[in-house]
């Protein structure tokens, strides 16, 4: 091993003697400490001293040929910087013009044409008596709601139900509820719709009533009748009375099944139904029951359908058994 | 005023587009070189180049003072590298680019070899400094062969004292692992605590 190797090998002397003046210092006072070293070291600076670095070749020509191209670049785009700012100031007023003129657009439009859909419920427990922008009435029962559009709706009396209510509606142009099942139009009348899940109910109290299915199948409905829609189609009753039950409070049932009763129940009185043994669903009722006492109308129905209950008031629930 | 200086007050207020061709011709060579050595691609260093001198005209009227357009011409075309090598990186493999690429080929003349020793000693320099960090490279490139001073080269690298101050320590540590000189020990340990004690 020759004695500069040492030095050679070391790339903080190697660094230091191609320009790194960080290590001056350690350098310096090395030699100042090692005399002995002097020659060596200088032996090895002259060796560094001849390294090369290989840079990439870049031709004459391609030096000329990139430069035509910077240059046409630059002459495309070469506007005095003057014209630059006022046209920078016209789309800024571009820009401006248009972001209003976007804004009148969409304010007409959606004053116009986005429909304002309001909703109203019925809560669990509870019935809600609605005036509609018309006049027309509508008493809701409970857990259940209706949406009509605020904005088009004098122009057109659409209203969707889902659940029941009471209509009773301002003489005026056609006035339609929609429901799942299809739709029931009037002119000036009142009238009553049960429209939960797959039933259908349609009772007319005054004036006149079209009851529609989605199929087109229609039935008119004058005072005193009522129209079920059962399988596809409607079958027509009469009945006497002023107001639907359940505006008295009163729910009316001829062997209907014990499910759809206590349906209702959960509706009217907010609570859950448990039903502990199977079976019971199934079961038939008839007979009247009202929504004022939970009590009473439990002890009406466990009576006559020989079945047990048991009320939690805590939790909001009522266990049903054999 | 510097000439460098003179251009860059044309251009930035007299809209003066033959300041970039003079920087052009001044830099290109300096410019094209340096960035080859970040990436060995020199399609990507052209359009890098091209880019910067555009963007020097388009920019013009907002362009800061320097007081060394050199510099500020070769930091900008290194960041427009790293920033190009991103981009094609992330569009075919999702890997990092690493900060630290350059890469340079050291060769020595072949007069100076007399000897076998002689050989000997080449290759050990040259692989010795084959080992070395792109960082190290780059000072040495800088450095020695186009003459910047110290303070240039931190400019141009933009390290704060601090890191260089750092990278010290670290490659001391390093030295006193590769030498054996007990005396060479004891200095070392010397300087590196004088290091840290300053930190």
């Amino acid at each position: 091993m020759s004695a500069i190797d040492k030095y050679i090998e070391n790339k903080e002397f190697v660094t230091w003697v191609l320009g790194d003046v960080s290590k001056d210092d350690y350098w310096n006072k090395y030699l100042e400490e090692n005399p002995e070293e002097k020659e060596n070291i200088d032996k090895a600076i002259d060796w560094v001293k001849q390294v090369k670095v290989k840079d990439h070749y870049f031709s004459a020509q391609r030096e000329r040929e990139l430069w035509k191209e910077i240059d046409q670049k630059i002459a495309d785009s070469n506007s005095p910087i003057k014209t630059k700012t006022i046209s920078f100031k016209n789309t800024w007023w571009k820009y401006g013009a248009a972001v209003i003129v976007l804004g009148i657009i969409i304010n007409f439009y959606y004053r116009n044409f986005v429909p304002q859909h309001h909703v109203d419920t019925a809560r669990k427990g509870f019935t809600n008596n609605i005036t509609l922008p018309d006049g027309s009435t509508v008493n809701l029962n409970a857990g259940s709601s209706i949406s009509y559009d605020k904005k088009s709706f004098k122009a057109g009396r659409y209203i969707s139900l889902k659940g029941e209510a009471f209509f009773n509606v301002e003489k005026g142009q056609t006035f339609q509820v929609n429901t799942e099942l299809g739709t029931v139009t009037v002119l000036g009348t009142s009238f009553n719709i049960l429209a939960r899940k797959q039933k259908w109910i349609v009772s007319c109290y005054t004036g006149k009533v079209a009851v529609k299915d989605k199929d087109g199948n229609q039935v008119i409905l004058t005072k005193g009748k009522e129209a079920v829609y059962k399988n596809g189609s409607f079958v027509t009753n009469t009945h006497s009375n002023t107001q639907p039950n359940w505006q008295k409070g009163l729910f009316k049932y001829s062997n209907a099944p014990l499910e759809s009763v206590f349906e209702e129940i959960q509706r009217q009185f907010d609570i859950r139904i448990i039903y502990k043994d199977s079976g019971i669903q199934k079961l038939r009722f008839s007979g009247t029951i009202s929504n004022k006492n939970l009590e009473k109308a439990l002890d009406i129905i466990s009576k006559s359908m020989d079945i047990n209950y048991k009320i939690d008031n805590k939790k909001k629930e009522v266990e049903i058994s054999y | 005023m510097s000439q460098d200086l003179l251009h860059w007050k044309q251009l930035k207020e007299k809209n003066d587009a033959s300041a970039i061709k003079y920087f052009y011709d001044q830099y290109i060579k300096l410019l094209y070189k340096y960035g080859y050595h970040f990436c060995q691609d020199a399609s990507l260093v052209e359009d890098c180049v091209q880019d910067l001198f555009l963007r020097l005209w388009e920019k013009r009227s907002s362009l800061g003072d320097t007081d060394n357009v050199k510099l500020y011409l070769m930091v900008s075309l290194k960041r427009s590298i790293y920033e190009k090598l991103k981009k094609n990186s992330k569009t075919t493999v999702t890997e990092e680019v690493p900060e630290d690429t350059f890469d340079v080929t050291f060769t020595m003349e072949e007069q100076i070899i007399s000897s076998e020793t002689d050989q000997l000693t080449k290759d050990k320099l040259l692989e010795c400094l084959e080992t070395l960090s792109g960082r190290q490279k780059e000072v040495i490139y800088l450095r020695f062969y186009n003459g910047f001073t110290p303070e240039e080269v931190s400019e141009i690298m933009q390290i704060s004292n601090q890191s260089v101050r750092n990278v010290q320590a670290s490659a001391l540590k390093k030295m006193r692992n590769n030498m054996d000189d007990p005396l060479l020990i004891l200095l070392v340990g010397k300087i590196i605590e004088s290091f840290f004690t300053e930190i």
